[in-house]
């Protein structure tokens, strides 16, 4: 037993840096995800084609848009990975309790959204120069502005800030039951297979319209970071129930 | 931008002669993992490409005619509209890609098609000048609210004898490559999200030929002005 009494937030915050340092390994999945993404957008994230008597034409978008799709992946996979026992485990090396490690997990997944906004967004210009090296076509574009790059990169951020609390939220709910792996995908498909049934809109659908959808940044700032909250605070409370050490 | 790309460059510059100083440094103040060089290095390229992407794409796209944003269905009748009622005023300059004049002072001529049968405006002048002008429009090739009319190869034209020919290009083949901001943008700019080709660049002829010429040929659907 410690006689030392030390506060939350030191403890958050030694448990912060030191998950920086852990997990770090993180980081090279995030540049080799990017890499693979910039890859598979070579061809372009989409195209149009049309074609009649006189001219057939193919034009070939480019953008990050695969880009942070992947680095999405990794946010979800980066969060359930650090709810795993093993992970978990690494937190014994404190003074801790259930509160001040998720509140770690929460600031480590918060970095790691920073980063993976600002590459995933800065990525698109390695698309390009790739590009133009491999293919020597001209591109067109307009320059990105600098109230379009915080806008991006910040919209990036909330957004893997966001898919990290739904996969920590999986990630805990897992803990509880090991059913859950396999009981979350049926809900998620089979929702989607009674609303195909009941021949109406799915509901992924509404959640769509609901935050991708929103133009204000505000709101979208708003309904993201509260959902998000929800999902943080519904891990925690999953988290707590567990035994200390088990 | 440029401004921007400058500041990027100069981080890139700094980062980069960090890691020497730490690396030369007697006393270490940063422990470098493999994962953190990565890292470092990644990033370093990421910023060192937005200058150059900056300047791949910088006025390839803004020295271009912006086009106002119609409606298709609205932009398509105005096109034939103008075209049907003689009223070129109504079109605008990048739209007449193609422009001959012939002098022939004939009675009569045989107009013929090469390529596929399209409608041929005709407009008759109030005299006889001896003169036949040849035009071609397009009602665009816009895509992201760009003109890229320049990529068409346009219909041209022979006169030979008593016979005004019409050629048509070759099918063409054009390939277009254009950068789009990402959704995580577009989202709150309001730019189309999917594909924003608002024109494919149709061709139409427009003649305007002397009072008094008749113009005969088979195939040819010969659409009068004016008249």
């Amino acid at each position: 037993m410690s006689l030392k009494n030390v506060n939350l937030t030191e403890v958050v915050k030694r448990q912060y840096f030191f998950k920086l340092k852990a997990n770090i390994d993180a980081m090279s999945s995030l540049v080799f995800l990017q890499l693979l993404a910039m890859l598979f957008s070579m061809g372009g994230s989409n195209s149009f084609h049309s074609s009649y008597d006189q001219v057939a034409l193919e034009v070939s978008y480019f953008s990050g848009d695969v880009i942070i799709g992947f680095t999405m992946i990794w946010a979800f996979v980066t969060a359930i990975t650090i709810t795993t026992r093993q992970y978990r485990n690494h937190d014994f090396s404190f003074v801790t309790n259930r509160l001040s490690s998720s509140l770690s997990n929460i600031l480590f997944l918060l970095t790691a959204s920073i980063i993976g906004g600002i590459t995933a967004i800065l990525a698109r210009n390695l698309l390009l120069v790739f590009k133009y090296i491999f293919s020597e076509e001209q591109i067109y574009g307009i320059p990105l502005t600098f109230q379009d790059l915080l806008l991006g990169v910040s919209a990036t951020i909330i957004y893997l800030f966001a898919v990290s609390a739904i996969g920590y939220l999986i990630g805990a709910l897992v803990q509880i039951s090991k059913a859950f792996v396999v009981l979350i995908p049926v809900l998620f498909i089979g929702m989607l297979f009674i609303d195909g049934v009941m021949n109406r809109d799915p509901f992924i659908a509404y959640v769509f319209e609901f935050y991708v959808m929103e133009s204000s940044f505000g709101l979208f700032f708003v309904k993201m970071v509260s959902t998000a909250a929800l999902f943080f605070i519904a891990s925690i409370s999953i988290l707590n129930r567990l035994e200390v050490r088990r | 931008m440029i401004i921007l790309g400058t500041l990027l460059l100069v981080t890139a510059i700094l980062i980069i002669l960090v890691i020497v100083i730490s690396l030369n440094s007697k006393r270490k103040f940063v422990t470098v993992k493999i994962t953190h060089w990565l890292l470092i290095i990644y990033v370093g390229v990421l910023l060192l490409s937005f200058p150059f992407a900056s300047l791949l794409t910088n006025d390839s796209m803004t020295s271009r005619e912006k086009v106002g944003d119609l409606e298709e269905d609205q932009d398509w009748t105005r096109f034939y509209t103008a075209l049907g009622e003689g009223k070129l005023e109504q079109l605008k300059s990048w739209q007449l890609i193609n422009e001959k004049s012939y002098d022939y002072s004939n009675q009569s001529l045989k107009v013929e098609i090469t390529g596929p049968v399209s409608p041929v405006y005709v407009e008759r002048k109030d005299r006889d000048d001896g003169k036949i002008e040849a035009l071609v429009y397009t009602n665009g090739l816009i895509v992201s609210g760009y003109d890229f009319s320049d990529k068409l190869v346009p219909i041209n034209f022979r006169l030979e004898n008593d016979t005004f020919s019409v050629l048509h290009p070759e099918h063409q083949s054009i390939n277009l490559s254009i950068v789009r901001n990402e959704f995580t943008i577009n989202q709150f700019t309001g730019q189309q999200a999917i594909n924003d080709v608002s024109r494919v660049g149709n061709m139409e002829v427009y003649l305007k030929v002397p009072k008094s010429l008749q113009l005969n040929g088979t195939n040819v659907d010969f659409q009068y002005v004016k008249e």
